[in-house]
């Protein structure tokens, strides 16, 4: 099999972007579904398959459970987040995230069951930065947290909720990033 | 014999196996024995606080001091997992 950092494109059926794009929407307009994170952030995973240089998305899995509050995540959050985390009109305590094992486990079950493997993981940035207004790049400390994954960080930008932005970047890099393509029905579009 | 099961991201560190069978009767040697077997997948060490693992469906809890109190029969699952975080 082809490394997933010799990917070229990804193709991101439209349904399924929107599926991303609807999760973010609900979680900053504070709508939280019952044992959900009351936190104004959008997480979860991508998963499809991978044709040798394409990655094709199958299925967007909503993360509900943040578990960066809790030992032993929350010292090593606190911790890189003191050293990566460019600072914020956010509290360092109310940003990064981290998934619970057991929802993860049942996601990852889910996949293997229908010979999907996890592609990549999704996270909402919604505040602009003087030196980054856009907000569609992954930060230091993305790239920090995604080191070593060998997965996609698919960086969705909620700055202009009218136009959202959707990224992708091998393991949280900038300089991986990864040519996401629209696929609507039988003809194929940019992002 | 108990059975390892390799999360997709983690499979290219095991010859993109999803599961291994690993000879052993008890946690520590059989991650032992995996690590041998896998040199890629110590890339699980890196951070211990972010490893989990989980024995059939019960996430272990305890620390990895104490692995080798932990006995496991043939037909026990283990999977492993880095929990995955973003900023």
């Amino acid at each position: 099999m082809i490394a997933p950092e010799q990917v070229s494109r990804i193709l991101l059926p439209r349904p399924n972007r929107q599926e991303i794009l609807q999760h973010c929407e609900r979680k900053l307009a504070g709508n939280y579904l019952p044992g959900e994170a009351r936190d104004r952030r959008a997480c979860g995973l991508v998963a499809g398959v991978q044709m040798e240089h394409t990655l094709d998305v199958k299925r967007i899995m909503e993360l509900k459970r943040n578990v960066r509050d809790q030992e032993p995540y929350k010292t090593y959050m606190d911790r890189i987040m003191n050293q990566y985390a460019v600072p914020s009109k956010t509290p360092l305590s109310q940003r990064g995230w981290i998934t619970d094992p057991v929802e993860l486990k049942e996601c990852c079950d889910r996949c293997d069951k229908d010979n999907l493997i996890i592609l990549g993981t999704y996270h909402t940035h919604i505040v602009p930065w003087e030196h980054d207004p856009a907000r569609d790049t992954p930060t230091r400390l993305d790239t920090v947290l995604a080191r070593s994954s060998n997965l996609f960080s698919f960086i969705v930008s909620m700055v202009d909720q009218t136009r959202p932005i959707i990224r992708a970047f091998y393991e949280g890099s900038t300089e991986k990033e990864t040519l996401i393509v629209i696929r609507d029905n039988h003809r194929l579009g940019t992002n | 014999m108990p059975k390892v099961i390799i999360p997709s991201p983690l499979r290219k560190h095991a010859d993109n196996r999803r599961e291994v069978i690993v000879d052993g009767d008890n946690l520590k040697g059989i991650m032992e024995r995996l690590l041998r077997q896998y040199p890629g997948l110590q890339i699980i060490n890196q951070d211990s606080a972010f490893l989990s693992i989980f024995v059939n469906s019960r996430l272990i809890r305890t620390g990895i001091d104490k692995w080798d109190t932990l006995s496991l029969n043939n037909r026990d699952e283990i999977t492993l997992l880095i929990p995955i975080a973003g900023g």
